[in-house]
């Protein structure tokens, strides 16, 4: 073990009951510190992301969120504070997290994922998780993590339904492969219940975890879908794609 | 003989549809292409719309799941054996 791997005291109080799930212990708590979790969005699903992994003790979370607090944020977006509307979210967002823990470190980039940022942010994380409302965001996301071989975590929502794709990139399927092209019908609004959002984001949270440390049986490869009006849950096997335009073959003929 | 698949709609099509699943009969050879392009013509529309593009085509967007695994949004698929569970979903990003 490195010596920073060594827990101090409060770590111990602190993180006591999760280092009791079996195939966790210390050395995935220390996995877990040395850990840079990239955040885009902390809405509705990008915030629960963000709070259960500052909750499981990650190092530190890259947080980008663009734009100021609007009252209609806040039936979904939980790091949200009332007193911040018509102030930049990354106020909020920072508050939030500090107050609830002050062990981690907390970065808050006031700008959403976009062509010129990209590469940095994803660069400098060891896990990706993206929740951002339009697919240019998470297309630009899954090809830096792509071409960066970065794991990362796609979590998306919709009316009662939610999905969580995680992605091996070389290994597993990538959003390119799934949706080869724009999804012309996906519009910036869309029906949302917060307590959905935030099932969506934990599930995501949860492969996250899973990746950083071994814990339990990763779902790379496939997406975990579920429908909360009837409570149904489906994983889906899913298929990588020799010619993708970011992971395959087509990657080479387009650049 | 014919064919009896059980269709469910996820996303946007759930509610074009207005229903999150049917049976379809369909004769023996029906690929995943085939029974898209028929639902599409028989409930038309803006379901329709979500299934195939201007010119009728597959949109490569849609996700078809064929018994719990993702397969190609393409003409030309394996056809669809009795009983089939077909999965036919839209792309969502709420965030
Ligand atoms: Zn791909």
């Amino acid at each position: 073990m490195n010596p920073e791997d060594h827990l101090s005291g409060e770590d111990r109080a602190i993180y006591a009951w999760q280092m009791d799930l079996p195939g966790f212990g210390e050395s995935a708590q220390a996995m877990l510190r040395r850990s840079t979790a990239l955040v885009s969005r902390c809405g509705g699903v990008g915030g629960h992301i963000a709070f259960s992994l500052a909750a499981a003790g990650i190092g530190k979370l890259v947080l980008a969120h663009a734009g100021d607090l609007r009252p209609d944020d806040l039936n979904r977006q939980i790091l949200m504070r009332h007193e911040g509307i018509g102030r930049p979210r990354t106020e909020s967002i920072v508050a939030t997290l500090r107050a609830f823990n002050p062990g981690i470190e907390v970065e808050a980039v006031p700008e959403n994922v976009g062509a010129e940022n990209v590469s940095r942010l994803v660069d400098a994380a060891d896990m990706v998780f993206s929740a951002a409302p339009l697919f240019e965001e998470r297309f630009h996301l899954n090809r830096a993590c792509v071409e960066l071989g970065k794991p990362f975590v796609d979590c998306a929502m919709y009316g009662m339904e939610g999905q969580v794709i995680p992605v091996l990139p070389g290994k597993t399927a990538c959003l390119a492969c799934l949706y080869p092209e724009m999804p012309p019908h996906w519009r910036r609004r869309f029906p949302v219940l917060g307590a959905v959002a935030a099932l969506a984001g934990n599930v995501g949270a949860i492969e996250g975890i899973k990746l950083l440390t071994g814990l339990g049986t990763s779902m790379a490869g496939r997406m975990i879908f579920f429908d909360a009006a009837e409570m149904r849950w489906r994983t889906i096997g899913l298929e990588r794609k020799t010619l993708c335009r970011v992971c395959g073959s087509g990657a080479e003929a387009e650049s | 003989m014919s064919l009896r698949i059980r269709v469910s709609f996820t996303g946007q099509l759930a509610r074009a549809a207005g229903v999150k699943e049917q049976t379809w009969e369909a004769p023996e050879g029906t690929t995943p292409a085939d029974l898209v392009v028929a639902l599409a013509r028989e409930r038309g529309g803006e379901f329709a719309a979500l299934l195939l593009n201007a010119e009728g085509q597959p949109r490569p967007t849609t996700l078809w799941v064929v018994n719990g695994e993702q397969v190609a949004s393409e003409p030309g698929g394996r056809p669809l054996e009795d009983k089939a569970e077909v999965v036919l979903m839209t792309p969502i990003a709420g965030g």
